[in-house]
């Protein structure tokens, strides 16, 4: 039993591993903020994710705290990652390689915005 | 107020067991804080009728489940896109309307918080009627699939807030 709980926490923190590691890579090889946000919000989600349902398995007296955090973080990152991401659109810092705008385009009609 | 204090009952289970205390003092402590919460934070726009609650429930339910996938598809397709040496995309921003003539502010922020979490998405900004700017990696693909998933999104989160669709429609 002791040994299920380890085997499934050491995939779970493996798993949540792999998903920061990528979104560190992303975080450097993608050329702006916004694709880096696509690949550190995201992707580090599912990394945190994994991560606390790993500790979760080796320390069950925590679970639920655990668990809260988990839900609270899936709550809250997109939050950042939008506050982040609307920053730098207000700070003029135009999408590379964008193939289409449609923000720059409304902002015309509307400078009030 | 009587919602209020009803409401503050789950709260204070949650509380208790977060805590890991199961005591009556832990409740007491949680359920003052609940009703204070409650009671601050009470919104108009998410209406508890007892008849529709279990629909709400459910509801609820069934949109985690599918957050919990579009987080998991999210997450793999970045991931795929961010390991390929090519590193494909093909980045831009999009508007997206919300489908809500209402304006509701709660189901914009449900809306934006969804699209967040969905495939190589995320909410730069809105406007003053009912659009969102989404920056996407693959404009292409989020072109064709960003309106059909906010229709079934607005479906879902309409149910949760205990709004009937056609009702806030011919309403606004």
């Amino acid at each position: 039993m002791v040994l299920m709980s380890e085997i499934f926490g050491i995939a779970a923190v493996a798993f949540g591993l792999f998903f920061s590691v990528v979104g560190i890579l992303g975080l450097v090889r993608m050329p702006d903020v916004y694709t880096r946000l696509h690949a550190s919000g995201k992707v580090s989600t599912l990394g945190l994710f994994g991560l606390l349902v790993g500790t979760a398995f080796f320390l069950p007296d925590t679970a639920l705290k655990l668990i809260a955090l988990a839900i609270f973080a899936i709550l809250t990152l997109p939050v950042s990652t939008h506050a982040i991401a609307k920053a730098a659109y207000g700070h003029g810092i135009t999408p590379a390689r964008a193939s289409r705008d449609d923000l720059a385009e409304g902002r015309d009609m509307s400078p009030s915005a | 107020m009587l919602t209020s204090f009803l409401m503050a009952i789950p709260l204070a289970v949650t509380w208790m067991l977060v805590i890991g205390d199961v005591s009556l003092d832990s409740l007491l402590v949680g359920w003052v804080i609940g009703v204070a919460l409650a009671v601050l934070l009470r919104s108009e726009s998410a209406v508890i009728h007892w008849r529709k609650f279990p629909g709400q429930v459910l509801a609820l339910a069934i949109y985690t489940l599918t957050l919990f996938r579009d987080i998991w598809l999210s997450s793999v397709d970045v991931a795929k896109r961010v390991l390929n040496p090519a590193l494909p995309m093909n980045p831009g921003i999009l508007r997206v309307s919300t489908q809500d003539k209402t304006k509701s502010d709660v189901i914009a922020a449900f809306s934006a918080h969804g699209i967040t979490i969905t495939p190589g998405e995320l909410v730069v900004d809105f406007d003053d009627s009912d659009g969102m700017y989404v920056h996407c990696l693959d404009i292409g693909a989020s072109a064709q699939s960003a309106p059909g998933a906010q229709t079934r999104r607005l479906g879902y989160l309409r149910r949760i807030l205990g709004q009937s669709a056609p009702e806030t429609e011919s309403g606004a």
